[in-house]
């Protein structure tokens, strides 16, 4: 092992976080480098003040490395499922397979910090006295609690702190450019087990695609999403905005990647119809369809190609 | 020199204009219209009266044609690169009493109505046919595929498109990766596997699977329905019912013989109407969180067994308008509750006119209400 990668697992050390036979290898290291010492010392005084200002953290929600962990499980999963999405070169500069990553660990610590130093609960704790019985009955009759967890129980008093997961049915009546809508609707689009959610909030949110949230929550459907209906609704909502620059590079995208046959047909459709038969736009088409095994494809792009000289 | 100048003059004619070219064969009654367009699309008009295809194409492409008796063929030698000069279309008339089989490599089908049987095939684009007497297949890798009535058997695929058919006569299969699926009335039995709704008015026995989106089956003989995420709903369903969603609710407002479904979230509500009370009308509905209805007949031979896995808190959950073993007594709105009440599931069994089909009803996170029909 380098010195620098000895000196990426400091961090590790410091937090507790390194197996037994690693923390062995480090230390062994450490003992011989003078080099890898220092970063050691520096390091370790960064983490002592850091440790001075975690006075009062002690109530640090228990689930929050749960959910920071997670939202970083999701991140990676997306990664390794659409490797090929940031080779495009229109969102190359941004989407570097290191850049996500690091954007990813940056959004969970951010979360984690965030949090402790506000000194923010992600759930407020409501008290017996502080909420009225009405609400806490039609809460429990109607809702499906889950994960409940004690976090402190005092027998003493008999006072008992409970946290979990309460999910209930939900009815609600907006307008599309309520906020509350669109989050609801850009919640169902992460429905990770329910395509027929994502595909019904895709439905809804084609109906007015004109914001720039909805159609950045289009695009990531038309770009992420495991469903091909999914897919295809998205691409569909989007294709009369084919040719505003990031939804033409999201079709151009799918049209290199996309796995079935019928939604890379809708995009090849949908930019020929909605962009200039200009020789530039033209050539990157040319380029990224030229190795389609779909005639139809091909062929179109041909046409394009042909006609736009 | 003066045929050097005519080579010229000619070349420089034919890289100005676009000659239409054009074949033509008689054709009898009964007899296949084959056409290979390895580019284009292909528009087939059957409204000819006088026994002859005539065929056209706008470009300098040779067509080769083959004519028989029983059959009459056109093809080309054109290749994807003589589309580099815009769109291209084989303009085909032909009588309406022939069998189709067109092949588009790489463009649209669009036909008329005809009389016999249809085989449209291409690899992206869409198909377009109005009737059909005989048999179809129509099969795109891409586009959507829309038909008018089909007198036989009806097969439709894309791999993405929506597929659209109006009534038919035979049996039917549909698959769409990532369209719809939408059907009028079918006399056989259907299977369909859609990527979004599938919607059917009325069939025969049904297979219905998609991945995301509803079911819709205004009638059938028997249905095996599932979605990954949607409601499965049917007006009238004349034999035995299988269903199962991930998420969604299931909704059968009249189920002739037995069923059986179940939902990951969603209610389940199944109004019984026998259509032979003495056959087999035994139920299975389970639902993760949801309720579950059912309206059964008065004269119904059941032996009834409910579920509430996890009971709500302070709710009634076994709901019937038959007397039920076990049922819990009528819950306070509001303060003491009894203890024994949140420590295990609420089960209740009955037995209707002494007992007989199976009916199991049962909700983890929900209530089950029973009605008389």
């Amino acid at each position: 092992m380098t010195c620098k990668e000895y000196q990426h697992q400091i961090t590790l050390f410091l937090y507790d976080e390194l197996s037994e036979s690693a923390r062995f290898e480090l230390e062994t290291h450490l003992h011989n480098c003078a080099s890898c010492q220092g970063a050691y010392e520096s390091e370790k005084a960064m983490h002592s003040v850091l440790a001075e200002d975690a006075i009062g953290w002690d109530d640090i929600p228990s689930d929050l490395l749960v959910e920071s962990r997670k939202a970083l499980a999701d991140q990676l999963d997306r990664i390794e499922k659409k490797r090929s999405w940031w080779r495009m070169p229109a969102f190359s500069v941004v989407f570097t397979p290191m850049r996500m990553l690091e954007s990813a660990a940056l959004v969970a610590m951010g979360l984690a910090l965030g949090v402790y130093v506000s000194n923010q609960r992600p759930v407020p704790v409501q008290t017996a006295s502080n909420t009225g019985q009405d609400s806490q009955i039609s809460l429990l009759r109607n809702g499906t609690i889950s994960n409940l967890q004690v976090v402190n129980s005092d027998p003493v008093t008999g006072q008992v702190e409970l946290a979990g997961e309460v999910s209930q049915p939900l009815r609600f009546q907006g307008k599309m450019e309520d906020d509350t809508v669109r989050n609801l609707l850009f919640s169902a689009l992460r429905d990770a087990n329910n395509p027929g959610s994502r595909l019904k909030a895709v439905e809804v949110l084609s109906q007015k695609p004109t914001d720039e949230s909805i159609e950045e929550a289009l695009i990531n459907a038309l770009v992420y999403d495991d469903d091909a209906g999914v897919r295809m609704r998205a691409l569909e909502g989007l294709k009369k905005f084919a040719d505003e620059q990031h939804v033409r590079a999201a079709f151009m995208h799918t049209l290199q990647n996309d796995d079935t046959a019928g939604i890379r047909i809708a995009a090849i459709d949908a930019l020929m119809a909605h962009n200039s038969k200009d020789p530039a736009f033209a050539k990157s088409l040319e380029e990224a369809a030229k190795n389609d095994d779909n005639a139809y494809i091909r062929s179109k792009v041909l046409q394009f190609v042909g006609t736009s000289k | 020199m003066i045929r050097a100048v005519g080579l010229i003059g000619a070349s420089l004619l034919a890289t100005t204009f676009n000659f239409s070219l054009f074949a033509k064969c008689p054709v009898s009654d009964g007899a296949t219209l084959i056409v290979r367009a390895p580019v284009g699309d292909v528009q087939v008009d059957t409204t000819a009266r006088d026994g002859v295809v005539d065929v056209q194409v706008d470009s300098s492409v040779q067509l080769q044609e083959n004519c028989n008796k029983d059959s009459v063929e056109f093809t080309s030698n054109a290749s994807e690169q003589d589309q580099t000069r815009g769109a291209l279309v084989w303009r085909v008339v032909a009588p309406r009493n022939i069998n189709l089989d067109l092949v588009a490599t790489s463009g649209n089908i669009n036909v008329g109505d005809v009389d016999g049987s249809a085989v449209l095939r291409t690899a992206g684009g869409s198909i377009t046919a109005g009737q059909v007497k005989g048999n179809a297949a129509m099969i795109t890798q891409g586009g959507f595929v829309k038909a008018g009535n089909i007198s036989g058997d009806a097969e439709l695929r894309s791999q993405g498109g929506t597929l659209e058919v109006g009534d038919v006569g035979g049996n039917a299969e549909f698959h769409t990766t990532a369209g719809q699926i939408r059907a009028g009335t079918i006399a056989g039995s259907v299977t369909a596997e859609g990527g979004r709704a599938i919607f059917i008015v009325k069939a025969g026995d049904v297979k219905a699977t998609t991945n995301a989106g509803d079911i819709s089956i205004g009638d059938a003989a028997r249905i095996d329905a599932k979605t990954a995420g949607g409601t499965i709903t049917s007006r009238r369903v004349r034999g035995p019912f299988q269903g199962h969603t991930e998420s969604g609710d299931i909704r059968l407002d009249s189920a002739a013989a037995w069923v059986e479904a179940s939902t990951g979230a969603g209610n389940i509500i199944v109004h019984l109407v026998p259509e032979n009370i003495d056959g087999d009308l035994h139920m299975d509905l389970q639902a993760g969180i949801g309720d579950v209805t059912i309206y059964v007949p008065q004269r119904l031979k059941a032996s009834i067994d409910a579920t509430v896995q996890r009971p709500a808190f302070q709710a009634q959950q076994i709901i019937s308008d038959f007397p039920m073993n076990g049922l819990a007594p009528g819950r306070p709105a509001q303060g003491l509750i009894p203890n024994n009440r949140y420590y295990g599931p609420t089960h209740s069994e009955s037995l209707l006119n002494g007992g007989g089909n199976k009916i199991t009803l049962h909700t983890s996170l929900g209530k089950i209400t029973i009605r008389r029909q």
